[in-house]
C-alpha cells in the first residue's frame, strides 16, 4: 500500500528574505467565501458605528483666547501652523497652532478689529473701525512701537483681503477701495451703490476678481483690471460673507442672513447652483476647504456645520456647551482642521473629519480605513447605516428651533399650496428653491449679449 | 436731439437704477419727492426706493455736478460731458425755467427735469439755458468746489459758443462699460471651465494639485536650450564663464550624441511612413488620375478627333470590364468573403454591395439602354390588348410583368365603372360587390378584403346570432332578421366607400389590440335610456332590446365611418373559444345579448376593416380560454384565506390514546389558532380588482434601501453597484487597492494652495 502524503515546498509560504513579510496564500474561490454581501454590509455597519464612537471633533482651544469676542481670523497662506485673530477690544493675537499657544498679543486698533489679511511676505494687515489699516510684522513679538505702516481711510473699515500674488489689497468700508501696499492712498474706488459694504474677498484662482457684499443686500463682483464693479446681485436678505472656491474659479459661496448658504456661479447670477440648508439662524461666515470639496459655516445659532459642496444638507454639526455665536470660521491650509472664533472670545480648533486621526498609520491600518470608507460609501443608503451615520446629539435649543422651523416652513408651503389650488391655473407658479432668494441682477444676460 | 433718443436714455437710466444703483443718491440735500418714482424690483427696500428716476437731462447734469471722491480724476472728459449737460439743459423751455424760479422763491424743491405727466412722453424742449441759469439754481449743497469748477469752465468756454453734440448719459455710459467689463471677466473666468470639469470628473484628486515650486531637477543638460546647443557659436557663448568637470563634459557629449541619434531615427521613420499609403488613398488618387485623363481626352476630342486609338482602348477596357465576371459574386475575393462570413462586417458588406451594383449596372448596359423603360410603357397601358409586346431586361422578369398586368386590370376596371355610371346604373348591387371583391382578391399579394363569401356569411351569421340571442316571439323574428340584414347592408355600403378610399387607409388605426381601452360612453348608456321594469310586457322588452341593438349597430357603423372602431378588450367579458373552421351553428353563444352587435358589426364590417378583423381574431386566439376574471377572484380568495386566521390541528398522533381498563376518555384534539389578518381589515377589502400583499417581508426591509438613491436612475443600476464585493477575500490585491482608493487624497502636512493660472497637473 502506497501512502500519498501532502507535500508543500517551503518556497511557497516562506519569505525569500528575512525582512519580507510571509505571504498569506488566499483562495479566491467564491464557494469558500459565501454571503459576501451580507458580510460586507455588516462590516459597513460596524465601521459606521465605530466612526460615531471615535468621533471627537473638538481638538482644543488656542491659548486662553481673547477677552472680548473674536470677530476675525486669518491663516497664514504658506505656513500651516500660524494663525492670527482679532477681537472686539482691538487686540490681535498670533497663534502657534501646533502648540496651541499664543505667540504675540498687542492692541492694534481702537475699537473692534474687523478684518485680517496676510500679505505676500507673510505679514499681517489689520483693519478696524478706527478708520485705519495697519501693517504688522509677524516676526516681531513686541509691537509697542506701533505698526510698520498705517493706511488712513475716511471711515471705519469692515473687511480686508489681500491679493494672492501682487502687493495690493482691497478694503470695504462705505466704499470698496483698492490699495497698493506702497502707497498711502487708495488707488481705485470700486464701489457700486451700497452705503456700507460688509465684507470683501479676493478670488484666489482668478486673481483679478473681487466679491463684496453690501448692506443693501447686494453681492457685487468687481474686476481690478477694469477697476470697476461689473455685476451686482440683490437678494432678499443680507449676505454676511462670501468665499470663493479655491479650485473652481467662478464659483463662490455666500452666507446669508436667511439661515442658508448659497453657491453661485459668477457668470450666471440669476440662479444659485446649490442651497446649503440646516442652520436655524443667520450664517455669519463661510469658508471653503482648500480642496474645494467642502465648506464650513459658522452661524449665529452657536453651531458650526460642514457641508459637502454637491449636497444640500450638512455632513456634520459641531457645537459645545460654552461656545457662543460664531462670527468667523476658517479651514487650515491642509484642509484637516477648522478654526472658529466666537462671541465669548475663544478660538476653537476642530477636526474637519470628526473620526479621523492624524497620526502616522501603518500600511495595514491605512488600507483597512480605506476599505471601511469605501464600504460606508457603498452601503450608505441602507436605512440602518444612514440612521446611524446621520445621528447627532443636538443642543436642545437647536433641536427645538429646527423643529419649529420645519413646522413653520411646512405650514407656509401648505398655505401656498392651498392658495395655488384655489387660484386660477398658472397665476401662482412654483418658486424655484434656488432662485427664491434672488431679487435681480444689474446686468442681465440678454442685455449683455446685445 | 430727438425725442426717441431722449426716451431711450430715460429708459435705460431706469434700468440701471433697477440694479440698485444709488451712486448719486443722498448726495444733495434736495427733496426728490417731485420725481417720477417707479420701483424697479418689487422687493427692493426703502433705501433703494429712494432712487430717483429723472430724465436723462437731469441725471446728466446731476451726475456731473456731484462732488465725488473721484473728482480729481475728472479731466477734459468731464468738462466735455459738463458742456453737453449744459447744452442739454439749455434746451429747456424758458417757461420751465421761470417755473423753477418761482418754486425757488416759494421755497419749494426744484429740479431741472421737465414735468413729466405720465411715464412715457417727454416734453421736447427747445430753448437754451445759459450757464448763469444753472448756477442760479444750484443749491448751496452742491459744494463750492464744483462751483469753482463751473467758473473756470465759463472762463474757458467764453467766446466760443458752438453747440457740442450730445453724448449718452453718464449713467448709461458707465452701465455699458460695466456690461462690457463683466463680459470680459466672464470670459476670463470661463477659461477655467475645462479644468473644473476635469477635476469634477476625476476619479481621484490628489492635493496639492499643482507643484508649488518650479522644476526641481535641474541637470546640466537642461541648463541650456537644445536649439542653442546645436549652434556652436551660441554654445561657446552659453558655456562662457562656466567651469565644467571632465565627467560633465562627457555626459554632455553623450547626451548630444543620443539626441542626434534619436533625431536621425525619427527622420528615417518619417520617410518610411511617408511611403506607406492606405488603400483608400490609392483608390482616390487613381480615380482622380482617371478623371483627369478623361477630361484631357474630352478636350482633345473636342479640339479634334485625335488620339482615337486611346479612346478606342478605353472603350475596349470598359467593354472588357462589362463582360468579365469581375463584378459578379464569382471573384476570388467575393468567394472568400462569402466563405469566411466576412460579409457580416459592414465595410466588407458595403464593398460587396457596391461591386454587385456595379455588376448590375453593367448588365443593364449590356442588355440595352435603361433610360427608355418607363417613358414608352405608359401609353401602352391604356389600350388593353396591345400590352403583349416583347419586353427586355428587367421588364422581362416575371414580377414586373405581373405588376404591369395588375395595372392594366385596374385601368380596365375603372373604365368599366365609368361606363356603367354613364349607363345610369348605380352599381351597388350584390353582384357588383361580389365582382369587386373577387377582383380585389386577385389583386397583388397583400389582401385587405376577404372574398364576398365571407361577407355573405357575416350577414347570415349575424341574423342567426340575433335569433339565438333573443328568443323573441316568432312574429318578431322576421323583423329582426330584416333589420340585421339591413344593418349588414349598410355596413357593407360603408365598407364599399371605404374600399374606394383605400389610399387613405391608415395602418396606424389598426393599433395595438393588446391595449385595453374601455369606452365609458358605451358603458354608461344602455340602461339609462330605456328603463324597463319587470312588469313590462315581453313584447316591449324585446322591442326595447331590439332598439338598443339597432342603436348600437348604428353607433358602430358611425365608428366605422369615423375610422375609429378599434378592437377593445372588455375586461368583464370572457371570450369563448370558437372553432374557426367549424360551421357557424356550432359557435358558442356570446355571454349576453349585448355583445352580439359587436360581432355582427365586425363581421359586417369585415371588408371595411380587414386588418381590424385580423387583430380581433388574434386577440381571440391569444386569450383563448383565459378566464382572467374568475382566476383573479379565485386567487384573491385564496390569498385572503391564506393570510386570514387559521386553525391547525397539533394533536400528536397516538399521544394519549391508551387502551385498556379504567382509561379516561382521550382528550379532544389540540387545535391551535393562528391569528392572521381579518378579511375585513385587509387593505384591499374594498378594492375589487386589487390584491395587496399583507405580509411584506419586514425582516429584509432592514437590508434594502427605501428608494433608488440619487445618482442611480433605476433599481437595476443600484443593484449592480452593490453586486461585486470589494474585500480582499473576493478580489485580488490590486483590485482591492484600486477600488478602495479614496477620491480625495490630501498629502499630510502640506499647504494646499488654490489653483493658479497655467494649470497643469
Amino acid at each position: 500500500m502506497k501512502v500519498k502524503t501532502l507535500s508543500r515546498s517551503s518556497d511557497v509560504y516562506l519569505p525569500a528574505r528575512n525582512c519580507e513579510v510571509s505571504r498569506l496564500p488566499r483562495n479566491l474561490d467564491p464557494d469558500l467565501h459565501p454571503f459576501e454581501r451580507a458580510r460586507e454590509y455588516t462590516r459597513a455597519l460596524n465601521a459606521t458605528k465605530l466612526e460615531r464612537v471615535f468621533a471627537a471633533p473638538f481638538v482644543g482651544q488656542l491659548g486662553n483666547g481673547h477677552i472680548d469676542g473674536v470677530y476675525c481670523i486669518a491663516r497664514h497662506t504658506r505656513r500651516l501652523n500660524s494663525a492670527a485673530s482679532g477681537s472686539g477690544d482691538g487686540v490681535i493675537k498670533y497663534w502657534d497652532l501646533s502648540s496651541k499657544e499664543e505667540v504675540a498679543s498687542f492692541t492694534a486698533h481702537r475699537g473692534i478689529v474687523k478684518g485680517l489679511a496676510v500679505t505676500l511676505d507673510g505679514n499681517l494687515l489689520s483693519c478696524g473701525m478706527d478708520n485705519t489699516v495697519k501693517l504688522w510684522d509677524v516676526m516681531e513679538t513686541d509691537h509697542s512701537g506701533g505698526p510698520s505702516k498705517t493706511f488712513l481711510g475716511s471711515s471705519g473699515f469692515t473687511g480686508i483681503d489681500h491679493h494672492r500674488s501682487n502687493p495690493i489689497f482691497v478694503t470695504s468700508s462705505n466704499a470698496v477701495q483698492l490699495w497698493d501696499e506702497n502707497r498711502s492712498k487708495p488707488t481705485a474706488d470700486l464701489s457700486w451703490g451700497a452705503d456700507n459694504v460688509n465684507t470683501v474677498r479676493f478670488n484666489q484662482t482668478e486673481q483679478s476678481i473681487i466679491a463684496s457684499t453690501g448692506s443693501d443686500r447686494s453681492i457685487v463682483i468687481h474686476d481690478i483690471r477694469s477697476k470697476a464693479p461689473v455685476q451686482k446681485l440683490v437678494t432678499l436678505m443680507r449676505t454676511n460673507a462670501v468665499c470663493w472656491n479655491p479650485i473652481e474659479a467662478f464659483n463662490f459661496a455666500a452666507a446669508n442672513e436667511d439661515h442658508n448658504v448659497y453657491l453661485y456661479d459668477m457668470r450666471h447670477l440669476t440662479r444659485s447652483l446649490n442651497v446649503y440648508k440646516d442652520h436655524v439662524s443667520a450664517v455669519m461666515d463661510v469658508d471653503f476647504s482648500p480642496t474645494g470639496q467642502e465648506l464650513v459655516t459658522g452661524s449665529y445659532d452657536k453651531t458650526l456645520r460642514i457641508y459637502r459642496v454637491n449636497e444640500g444638507h450638512s455632513r456634520d454639526i459641531y457645537h459645545t456647551k460654552r461656545m457662543q455665536r460664531i462670527f468667523c470660521v476658517r479651514f487650515t491650509m491642509d484642509a484637516r482642521y477648522i478654526m472658529s472664533g466666537s462671541d465669548e472670545g475663544n478660538i476653537r480648533v476642530w477636526r474637519a473629519e470628526a473620526a479621523a486621526r492624524s497620526n502616522v498609520k501603518s500600511a495595514r491600518e491605512r488600507s483597512k480605513l480605506e476599505y471601511e470608507a469605501t464600504l460606508k460609501e457603498r452601503y450608505k443608503n441602507m436605512p440602518e447605516i444612514r440612521r446611524i451615520s446621520r445621528h447627532r446629539h443636538l443642543p436642545k435649543p437647536i433641536k427645538t428651533a429646527s423643529e419649529t422651523k420645519r413646522i413653520e416652513l411646512a405650514s407656509i408651503k401648505r398655505k401656498e399650496e392651498n392658495m395655488r389650488r384655489r387660484s386660477k391655473k398658472g397665476t401662482m407658479p412654483y418658486a424655484k428653491e434656488r432662485e427664491k432668494q434672488i431679487i435681480g441682477v444689474a446686468i442681465t444676460e440678454v442685455e449683455n449679449k446685445v | 436731439m430727438d425725442v426717441v433718443d431722449e426716451f431711450g436714455v430715460l429708459v435705460s437710466a431706469e434700468i440701471s437704477a433697477g440694479g440698485g444703483d444709488g451712486e448719486d443718491d443722498s448726495e444733495d440735500g434736495r427733496d426728490e419727492s417731485d420725481d417720477d418714482e417707479r420701483p424697479s424690483f418689487s422687493g427692493v427696500s426703502d433705501s433703494e426706493g429712494s432712487i430717483h428716476h429723472t430724465t436723462a437731462t437731469f441725471s446728466d447734469i446731476e451726475s456731473d455736478f456731484v462732488p465725488s471722491d473721484l473728482e480729481e480724476e475728472e479731466d477734459d472728459d468731464a468738462i466735455k460731458s459738463l458742456k453737453q449737460a449744459i447744452e442739454k439743459a439749455s434746451q429747456k423751455s424758458e417757461e420751465d425755467v421761470v417755473r423753477i424760479k418761482k418754486r425757488k422763491k416759494l421755497g419749494l424743491p426744484t429740479h431741472f427735469a421737465p414735468i413729466v405727466d405720465d411715464g412715457e412722453d417727454i416734453v421736447p424742449v427747445k430753448k437754451k439755458v445759459t450757464l448763469d441759469d444753472i448756477r442760479a439754481h444750484t443749491s448751496s449743497s452742491f459744494g463750492t468746489r464744483s462751483l469753482a469748477r463751473l467758473d473756470e469752465l465759463e472762463k474757458r468756454s467764453k467766446g466760443k459758443s458752438e453747440v457740442v453734440k450730445s453724448r449718452l448719459g453718464r449713467r448709461l455710459e458707465v452701465r455699458v462699460d460695466r456690461a462690457a467689463a463683466y463680459e470680459i471677466a466672464k470670459e476670463e473666468v470661463g477659461k477655467w471651465e475645462d479644468t473644473v470639469k476635469r477635476n469634477r470628473e476625476a476619479e481621484h484628486l490628489e492635493f496639492p494639485l499643482q507643484r508649488s515650486g518650479g522644476a526641481a531637477t535641474a541637470d546640466i543638460t537642461g541648463a541650456l536650450d537644445l536649439d542653442d546647443e546645436l549652434d556652436s557659436e551660441k554654445l561657446v557663448h552659453g558655456l562662457e564663464g562656466r567651469e565644467f568637470s571632465l565627467a560633465e563634459v562627457i555626459a554632455r557629449r553623450n547626451e548630444l550624441r543620443r539626441m542626434r541619434e534619436l533625431m536621425f531615427r525619427e527622420e528615417m521613420k518619417a520617410k518610411r511612413v511617408k511611403k506607406i499609403k492606405s488603400k483608400t488613398y490609392r483608390k482616390i488618387h487613381k480615380r482622380e488620375r482617371e478623371r483627369a485623363q478623361e477630361i484631357a481626352a474630352q478636350l482633345e476630342g473636342e479640339s479634334g478627333d485625335e488620339d482615337h486609338e486611346d479612346s478606342y482602348g478605353r472603350l475596349v477596357k470598359h467593354a472588357r470590364e462589362r463582360m468579365e465576371l469581375r463584378h459578379k459574386n464569382t471573384s476570388n475575393w467575393a468567394r472568400d468573403v462569402k466563405r469566411m462570413n466576412l460579409h457580416k462586417s459592414k465595410g466588407t458588406r458595403d464593398e460587396l454591395e457596391e461591386m454587385l451594383r456595379r455588376g448590375e449596372d453593367l448588365t443593364r448596359k449590356i442588355e440595352g439602354d435603361d433610360d427608355d423603360i418607363s417613358g414608352d410603357d405608359l401609353p401602352n397601358i391604356n389600350d388593353d390588348e396591345e400590352a403583349t409586346e416583347e419586353a427586355s431586361g428587367i421588364m422581362a422578369m416575371k414580377f414586373m410583368r405581373e405588376a404591369e398586368e395588375r395595372l392594366r386590370k385596374q385601368n380596365k376596371e375603372s373604365i368599366d365603372e365609368l361606363r356603367r355610371m354613364e349607363d345610369g346604373r348605380d352599381g351597388e348591387t350584390e353582384e357588383d360587390i361580389t365582382d369587386s371583391a373577387v377582383k380585389i382578391i386577385n389583386e397583388g399579394r397583400r389582401r385587405y378584403a376577404p372574398g364576398v363569401q365571407e361577407s355573405k356569411y357575416a350577414a347570415q351569421e349575424s341574423v342567426e346570432q340575433f335569433i339565438e340571442a333573443d328568443d323573441a316571439p316568432v312574429g318578431l323574428e322576421r323583423e329582426m332578421a330584416s333589420i340585421a340584414v339591413k344593418d349588414a347592408d349598410s355596413v357593407s355600403t360603408i365598407s364599399k366607400t371605404q374600399t374606394s378610399k383605400k389610399g387613405e387607409f391608415k395602418s396606424s388605426k389598426a393599433s395595438n389590440p393588446w391595449i385595453q381601452d374601455v369606452d365609458p360612453g358605451s358603458v354608461a348608456k344602455g340602461a339609462s335610456v330605456l328603463s324597463l321594469s319587470k312588469d313590462s310586457t315581453r313584447f316591449a322588452k324585446t322591442e326595447a332590446r331590439l332598439k338598443r341593438s339597432r342603436r348600437k349597430a348604428k353607433k358602430a357603423v358611425q365608428a366605422v365611418e369615423d375610422g375609429e372602431a378599434e378592437v377593445r378588450i372588455d375586461v368583464n367579458q370572457i371570450l369563448q373559444i370558437r372553432d374557426v373552421h367549424g360551421d357557424p351553428d356550432a359557435e358558442a353563444n356570446p355571454v349576453n345579448g349585448e355583445d352580439s352587435h359587436v360581432m355582427m358589426v365586425h363581421k359586417g364590417g369585415r371588408r371595411a376593416k380587414p386588418a381590424e378583423f385580423q387583430q380581433r381574431e388574434l386577440v381571440k386566439r391569444a386569450f383563448a380560454g383565459d378566464d382572467v376574471v374568475r382566476e383573479f377572484q379565485e386567487e384573491k380568495q385564496k390569498t385572503v384565506e391564506d393570510e386570514g386566521d387559521k386553525e391547525v390541528d397539533v394533536t400528536l398522533p397516538g399521544w394519549g390514546s391508551w387502551t385498556g381498563k379504567g382509561v379516561r376518555k382521550p382528550q379532544k384534539k389540540f387545535i391551535q389558532k393562528i391569528e392572521g389578518i381579518n378579511p375585513k381589515n385587509r387593505q384591499d377589502s374594498k378594492l375589487k380588482n386589487v390584491i395587496i400583499n399583507e405580509k411584506a417581508a419586514k425582516k429584509s426591509a432592514k437590508y434594502t434601501a427605501g428608494a433608488v438613491p440619487f445618482p442611480y436612475e433605476t433599481r437595476e443600476q443600484y443593484e449592480r453597484s452593490l453586486r461585486m464585493p470589494i474585500g480582499k477575500l473576493w478580489s485580488t490585491q490590486a483590485t482591492v487597492q484600486r477600488l478602495t482608493k479614496p477620491k480625495v487624497i490630501v498629502k499630510p502636512g502640506v499647504v494646499v494652495e488654490p489653483l493658479s493660472a497655467p494649470f497643469a497637473t
